[in-house]
């Protein structure tokens, strides 16, 4: 009796195991074919790897009035720390630092994002994402839009998403969001 | 009236005058018969606001046809009251806006006639500031003050006048094939309006249309005391992010690219450079990732 049921926890252990590989398993190759991934979020205002896309001046201060440190050249790596308005903060590969007109500046490329076709993606919720996004969010192409049938039923809640024109007010007031009349959007 | 609307009207008012002579048929419609029988046929070059809406509502449910919404009703709100107030300040404030949160990991942005928004939860997870938020909206927004689907539609009409229906209005369809319940009406209208829908978000809307999206929507993010080189970082970002990645597959397919984007935009930015507008990070993440 007792090997019967230590033959039968073996076997239910292995049974546990062996369908966890082949969820996981799974899991891979429909995130691969759904182009399933979890987002790696990217956050411009932290230290990002950057370089310049032509030799600019780098001043002491955000403002083009300000003293020329250097000129860099174009295609030289920088480090882009933070943002003022349409300047970044930077540091040279001479280890110099100033600031630089953010128009002037493209992030290098990141590697395809992690997770996408990994294992790790099974594990979406160790990545930070919105907090209740399910790994198995999919992305959506020309072929999804092409099958897709209208569904009323989610434009019914959308439609149903009320705030009041006070509460956009308030909402602005709390934010001391004001409206800028100088500035005509044509 | 621009040299292309005119052409446009003039095709259309003679595609009109000709069915009341001929039994001229678009799909089973028969559109000759209905105008002699006084039938309301929409002239594409004409369409009220109720209609834009109209269009923007079945557009919308296709593309949330394709993915559904993000589960969130605080997040959607947030959205909403950001897209809001963005529309307060725009050329078309009285439209009702309506804007939501697409669950999907492709990065992208999309809108409707009529006043509908939307933003896919992988765009949202890209962002840190509520100014990077209202600055994908207001490039949306624009799209739809400009009516950039309409005339996209408009032009796909006429190329394709003889099979598409797109233009024959409910009341139309309903005598003509005798359909009576809203949900009938509902359905054959969706039906013309899915193929146009379909096709317009995976080509996408010509490249003009998209840059003067990101030149009118850096100032209406200014305009809304908003800092606008919010805008400038998400085009950044979205330029950082690797090109074969397949969550930017469709924006690429339907966009220029950012670098070209940015090219565009900084010819056009001069006189913002003073100003300074809010980022807002805190009720940002307090919104978005604290719930």
């Amino acid at each position: 009796m007792m090997n019967l049921n230590k033959n039968s926890l073996t076997f239910v252990a292995l049974l546990l195991v062996s369908s966890m590989i082949l969820s996981l398993l799974v899991a891979n190759k429909a995130d691969a074919n759904n182009k399933s991934e979890s987002s790696q979020v990217i956050q411009p205002n932290k230290a990002r790897d950057a370089q310049l896309i032509k030799s600019s001046k780098l001043y002491k201060k955000s403002n083009n009035q300000s003293e020329v440190i250097e000129t860099i050249l174009a295609n030289e790596a920088v480090v882009v720390h933070h943002r003022q308005r349409a300047w970044y903060f930077v540091a040279t590969e001479q280890k110099l630092t100033g600031w630089l007109s953010m128009l002037n500046v493209r992030f290098n490329g990141v590697a395809k994002r992690t997770g996408e076709l990994g294992v790790a993606n099974a594990f979406g919720s160790l990545t930070k994402t919105l907090p209740t996004q399910s790994t198995g969010i999919r992305g959506f192409d020309e072929a999804d839009l092409k099958k897709a049938k209208a569904n009323f039923k989610e434009l019914a809640i959308v439609n149903a998403f009320h705030v009041s024109a006070a509460q956009v007010k308030e909402f602005a007031l709390q934010g001391q969001l004001k409206t800028n009349t100088k500035i005509e959007v044509k | 009236m621009k040299a292309r609307h005119l052409v446009l009207f003039i095709f259309f008012w003679v595609l009109l005058i000709s069915c009341k002579t001929t039994s001229f048929k678009i799909g089973n419609l028969d559109v000759g018969n209905l105008v002699n029988q006084g039938v309301n046929v929409f002239n594409a070059n004409n369409i009220d606001e109720e209609q834009e809406i109209q269009f923007g509502e079945n557009m919308s449910a296709v593309l949330l046809g394709a993915r559904p919404l993000y589960k969130s009703e605080e997040i959607n709100l947030y959205v909403n009251q950001v897209g809001l107030w963005l529309a307060s300040n725009s050329e078309r404030p009285d439209l009702p806006w309506h804007f939501g949160v697409i669950n999907s990991s492709s990065i992208n942005a999309f809108a409707a006639p009529g006043g509908y928004v939307f933003i896919t939860s992988a765009m949202l997870n890209q962002l840190t500031n509520e100014a990077q938020l209202a600055a994908v909206l207001a490039h949306e927004i624009i799209h739809v003050v400009e009516q950039h689907h309409l005339d996209a539609i408009k032009e796909g009409a006429m190329r394709d006048a003889l099979t598409e229906s797109l233009f024959v209005s409910v009341d139309a369809y309903q005598a003509n094939t005798g359909a009576s319940s809203k949900k009938k009406e509902y359905k054959a209208w969706s039906k013309q309006i899915s193929n146009a829908a379909q096709d317009l978000y995976s080509k996408g809307l010509n490249r003009d249309d998209e840059l003067q999206a990101d030149q009118q929507g850096i100032r209406l993010l200014a305009r809304a005391g908003y800092d606008p080189f919010a805008f400038i970082t998400n085009l950044q970002v979205l330029q950082g992010i690797s090109a074969d990645d397949s969550s930017l597959a469709l924006l690429y397919k339907t966009h220029p690219t950012p670098e070209q984007r940015l090219t565009a935009l900084s010819h056009n930015i001069d006189e913002l450079s003073t100003i300074s507008g809010e980022l807002l990070a805190k009720r940002f993440q307090k919104n978005i990732y604290s719930l």
